[in-house]
């Protein structure tokens, strides 16, 4: 009965919002006064899916813990999934209306979700249930898109180049540095991969790193260039493509890179993973990843390389997940509730360190109980604040998409099968199909 | 007599009809669970497919109507050329190995020996599992680099499988997945089992005095004898064979890779339509798949008037 009555005043109270226009986007006061409440002790089950290995499950049950102190009634029914069926798994479910009620939500796919219509608008819920005390307004806006709150980010990361220290001390080889060029990296690939030879499995420098997309936002960023125009097409062109493909074709055609074959069959983790290879690129929360799956903590992190005749690196933060309700929720309320304490609960980033990114809150970050992993992205994160001068380009709907054609031809790119002209030309027309609606 | 004969035989009939009414409406009534099930989850949706396949339509917002556009744009998609080629080619060459090694497993376990209906069981096995998700993700395992493939492989002599063994290579993983289907070659066997079974005994005596050989026997005896049942395996078979998705999914992570050697028709159309939203452009694909595999149906059925036997034909 008490959940009817909420119901009514939660759908009375955003039909006043809604009414009242855009005037509350100052903040927590709004025309109508009527708070959405959920009193802490009423009853409601509300469903939970994120991505992640084990680690972070057992994390995430520890963290519901806490939120069932506050919450006593409120049943987390918890699902998670690989990234990549995590995804094809949501995608089915929201094609059903059936998205469980609280997303893990990544920044590539906020647009695409949000411009369908999938989440819901979180802002009438500021008021009481989901004040997210301690998270800037420019943290927020990575969740904002027209004006709708429809995303919380749990933390940011940045772009980041890891190394395996394990593998680079015994093959007696200096470890790479923050101000490398790229000509540099080059050479140092060539010479872990001579000295590397020879060991079982074979040791290599890297897999080819022009193989996923957000390599070349980062190269792209290099160069002041934008990625995505407003209205979410390619602001680049075919010749960027090339020519960011070829600046790696003499390592490639000489067998330089990781082996194709081995990487696929090694899939969906990789050669840094396994312990092959002695860098990696990747966004810096995933050193966690690195550590558990490659059985080592001994990695460290720095800038990727710089372009040639450049002194300092253009960085940006980037939400490493958000969190959002599915407009299809029935339980808005208790899904609103269970989000403000997963981003703003010092206990929440304690659990956690900094494996879903950097906490959103001062008082999250003073709370991580600094583990390895931890201490590596937070010093790398912070050896980086004067860099971090870009915002992250805003990804449009069917980025997905693209995203996951780049690594399609870059796998046909790295077998032979094409040239980096077919790559870009087959890349545009995916990416004018993908992007057109 | 005459008036009560006709009563005796109106009678009954007319209540014959009224049975048979009856009947009927009982028959209906204990249809209607599957007339249901097959209007609303098989016809309805098929219609509604064929419907959105003229149309773009994204899952959320209402469909557009766009003419003939996902079927002109099937033609120049390098995507859907790539999984027409990979399919092609698994149903022509997987699925005549596929019944030839049940054929011959089939004559092997027909032979009257000892402990034949474990070795039945044994045989029939891996088609009760094959389709799983299991079978795939230890079939991957095996042929892997360091897989107990790439083991036994270089153990005889033969080239070594190379890094990534056969599951990197793009040249040999839709010779892995034609190994798979070959190897879940079950369902097929038991049914030739019981065809050669019907084969009258009498025909092999007669024909090896004769003096025909074994060779001449399975040609001239078996194989006709077998046709009807041949043909049945061989339509269900490559129909089949035309939806081959769980295997390619798993052993891809669901990308149809590496580089695009195991994107099948039903893999391209579900990622198209799940992972991309064109829900239009998935339902054209689907459409044509319909009409492919009914065409090469009707022509199974043409052919088979060549040299499908039935008993008391005149051929």
């Amino acid at each position: 009965m008490s959940r009817r009555i909420a119901t009514v005043v939660a759908i009375a109270a955003a039909a006043a919002l809604a009414l009242a226009g855009c005037s509350g986007s100052g903040g927590g006061t709004s025309g109508s006064g009527e708070k959405i409440t959920f009193d802490k002790d009423t009853k409601a089950k509300i469903s939970f899916s994120w991505w992640g290995n084990d680690d972070r499950a057992a994390r995430f049950e520890k963290a519901i813990a806490g939120f069932n102190k506050e919450y006593p009634n409120v049943e987390v029914v918890r699902n998670f999934n690989a990234w990549g069926d995590y995804w094809t798994a949501r995608n089915t479910e929201a094609a059903g209306h059936s998205l469980p009620d609280v997303v893990m939500m990544d920044a590539g796919y906020l647009g695409e979700y949000s411009s369908k219509g999938l989440l819901l608008d979180l802002t009438p819920y500021r008021d009481n249930l989901l004040p997210l005390k301690g998270v800037t307004n420019n943290v927020l806006g990575s969740g904002t898109v027209d004006g709708k709150l429809q995303s919380v980010p749990l933390g940011t990361n940045a772009w980041s180049m890891m190394y395996n220290k394990d593998v680079l001390d015994k093959l007696g080889i200096a470890y790479p540095t923050a101000d490398m060029t790229w000509d540099e990296l080059d050479a140092f690939i060539k010479k872990v991969d001579a000295a590397g030879a020879s060991s079982d499995p074979k040791i290599y420098g890297a897999e080819d790193y022009t193989g996923g997309f957000p390599n070349f936002i980062y190269h792209l960023m290099q160069k002041k260039n934008p990625v995505f125009t407003k209205d979410g097409q390619p602001a680049f062109t075919k010749k960027d493509v090339t020519s960011y493909l070829d600046s790696a074709s003499g390592l490639r055609k000489a067998g330089e890179f990781y082996p194709i074959d081995r990487s696929i069959s090694l899939s969906p983790s990789g050669g840094f993973l396994a312990g092959e290879t002695a860098i990696w690129f990747n966004f810096s929360t995933t050193v966690l990843q690195a550590m558990t799956d490659a059985g080592t903590q001994n990695i460290g992190m720095v800038t990727p390389p710089l372009d040639d005749g450049k002194k300092s690196h253009i960085l940006a933060p980037k939400p490493s997940m958000l969190l959002s309700v599915s407009a299809n929720s029935k339980q808005p309320q208790a899904a609103a509730a269970f989000v403000n304490y997963l981003v703003t609960s010092p206990d929440v980033a304690k659990i956690f360190g900094t494996s879903l990114g950097t906490p959103a809150t001062q008082a999250g970050r003073d709370a991580v109980d600094q583990q390895p992993a931890d201490t590596v992205n937070l010093d790398y994160l912070d050896s980086i604040k004067k860099q971090l001068t870009a915002s992250y380009p805003i990804l449009p709907a069917g980025y997905g998409t693209v995203e996951a054609k780049w690594s399609d031809l870059h796998q046909q790119l790295q077998y032979g099968q094409i040239t980096t002209k077919q790559f870009a030309d087959e890349f545009f027309s995916e990416m004018s199909m993908a992007l057109g609606s | 007599m005459t008036a009560t004969a006709t009563l005796r035989t109106t009678t009954p009939r007319r209540a014959r009809s009224v049975r048979a009414r009856r009947e009927a409406r009982a028959g209906y009534a204990f249809l209607s669970p599957w007339l249901l099930g097959f209007v609303a989850l098989t016809a309805g949706p098929m219609i509604a497919s064929l419907y959105l396949s003229f149309t773009n339509y994204n899952l959320f917002a209402a469909p557009k109507f766009t003419g003939l556009d996902n079927y002109v744009r099937l033609f120049s998609d390098p995507n859907f050329l790539q999984a027409v080629k990979v399919t092609g080619l698994y149903v022509l060459v997987g699925t005549p190995l596929k019944l030839i090694a049940a054929l011959a497993v089939a004559m092997l376990l027909n032979q009257p020996r000892r402990g034949q209906g474990f070795y039945r069981s044994a045989f029939y096995l891996p088609s009760l599992i094959g389709g799983s998700v299991s079978i795939a993700i230890v079939w991957k395992a095996m042929f892997i680099d360091k897989g107990i493939v790439a083991q036994i492989g270089s153990f005889f002599g033969g080239p070594p499988a190379g890094e990534g063994g056969w599951v990197g290579d793009p040249g040999r993983t839709l010779p892995m997945l034609i190994l798979l289907t070959v190897w879940q070659f079950g369902a097929p066997m038991v049914i030739f089992l019981a065809g050669l079974k019907q084969v009258p005994a009498e025909l092999y005596e007669a024909a090896s005095v004769d003096g025909a050989g074994a060779v001449r026997r399975f040609f001239s005896v078996t194989l006709p004898m077998l046709s009807p049942v041949l043909f049945f395996n061989l339509l269900l078979e490559t129909i089949h064979a035309f939806q081959i998705f769980n295997s390619a999914y798993i052993i891809s992570n669901g990308s149809g890779g590496p580089a695009g050697s195991t994107l099948f028709y039903t893999l391209y159309l579900y990622l198209r339509g799940f992972r991309d939203f064109q829900m239009g452009y998935a339902s054209a694909m689907a459409w044509v798949l319909v009409i492919v595999v009914g065409i090469v149906t009707v022509m199974l059925f043409r052919t088979s008037r060549a040299w499908v036997h039935y008993a008391g034909d005149e051929r």
